[in-house]
């Protein structure tokens, strides 16, 4: 479809925008900010599927990273370890939510800095051929003051 | 007269070895609470950007260690952003007596420096050291840590590194007073670092 009108009206109407025939519908994304110059980053979203079928997510891609990948977490042996999954189903008329510690999309190679408030192009790419064109703001890491600075003078 | 002596002597003296077992006994209780930790952790020394760091510079504080390394995808940003929180949770007073160590395990890919930067990254109060190969395998020993380095075969991903992801809360006399899961809140921690505070 025109791709690049959903682009631009993802840039102008900000978080989201969900063309009228997309069954899913991208909630609360969000790009993490990291220390300048980490090659690599994460981004959070919930996915919610308006349709009776199921929906799998198979893809991603942004232009500020070299790979998007979907990756997950299992604790086992007492290790945290995280493994690329290939997809992630989202049920039928239900949602799927990728959150620290659990699902998420892992931006590899980032070609720039992150800024926080500033916003990320990614787009989903699922089973049915159906894309999504998400832009998540850049927000500091959960719980943590907008100021990566804070407590600078405490020491 | 002379039985009741005895009465009262046998009584008194049954009462006595109650007493004393029981106390041994509590004694004993007490004692296996106290070791809990026993056997766990201990002092090392280790490199921040800045210089070799101690965890006996941190005497008569309490110490939040983690073990990680800074290209860890979620795991340790989401750690370090609760240690972060929980700093930030405490009053003033409080969070000058408390301290994050983020100790890296990618002893080939993070330099001192470039895991200080990280960890000040996410708090001043946290601080990021690193060593040799044999400096941390002698380390993780110590607080039976695991870690392992995995290939990342279909990813674009370099290798990634499996770890322990609990956080040891060490109290002002060094030792290992408890230990919180991944999963753990916020509020929840900064109850057990007060704990720790308080002990």
């Amino acid at each position: 479809m025109h791709k690049e009108i959903i682009f631009l009206l993802a840039l102008i109407f900000g978080t989201f925008t969900v063309p009228a025939w997309a069954q899913v519908e991208v909630h609360a994304p969000m790009v993490r900010a990291i220390p300048p110059g980490q090659p690599n980053s994460v981004a959070f979203m919930i996915l919610k599927n308006h349709d009776s079928n199921e929906q799998v997510l198979v893809g991603a891609r942004s232009n500020v990273a070299t790979a998007v990948e979907l990756h997950n977490h299992i604790m086992a042996e007492g290790m945290m370890k995280m493994r690329r999954i290939e997809q992630a189903v989202v049920p039928g008329h239900g949602q799927v939510e990728l959150k620290p510690g659990g699902l998420h999309l892992m931006l590899i190679g980032l070609n720039q800095n992150l800024e926080v408030g500033e916003r990320v192009t990614i787009e989903l790419e699922f089973a049915d051929g159906q894309r999504l064109i998400v832009a998540a703001p850049v927000r500091m890491p959960e719980g943590m003051k907008h100021e990566a600075d804070h407590g600078k003078h405490s020491d | 007269m002379t039985r009741q002596w005895w009465v009262l002597t046998l009584l008194l003296l049954g009462a006595a070895v109650l007493g004393l077992g029981g106390g041994l006994w509590m004694q004993q209780r007490s004692n296996q609470v106290v070791d809990l930790y026993a056997g766990l952790g201990g002092d090392f020394t280790l490199a921040a950007g800045t210089g070799p760091v101690s965890l006996a510079d941190y005497r008569d504080q309490v110490v939040m260690l983690f073990f990680g390394y800074t290209q860890c995808p979620d795991v340790c940003p989401t750690d370090l952003a609760r240690m972060s929180a929980v700093l930030d949770g405490l009053t003033n007073e409080e969070s000058a007596q408390v301290v994050g160590l983020f100790v890296s395990v990618d002893t080939e890919r993070d330099t001192p420096r470039q895991v200080s930067d990280y960890a000040a990254f996410f708090h001043q109060r946290i601080v990021g050291i690193t060593g040799s190969a044999d400096e941390i395998a002698a380390v993780a020993k110590k607080y039976y840590v695991l870690y392992q380095q995995v290939e990342g075969d279909n990813t674009a991903l370099g290798y990634t590194i499996d770890h322990s992801a609990s956080t040891y809360l060490i109290g002002r006399d060094g030792k290992v007073k408890g230990l919180v899961q991944h999963s753990i809140s916020v509020g929840e921690m900064i109850k057990a670092v007060r704990a720790v505070l308080a002990s």
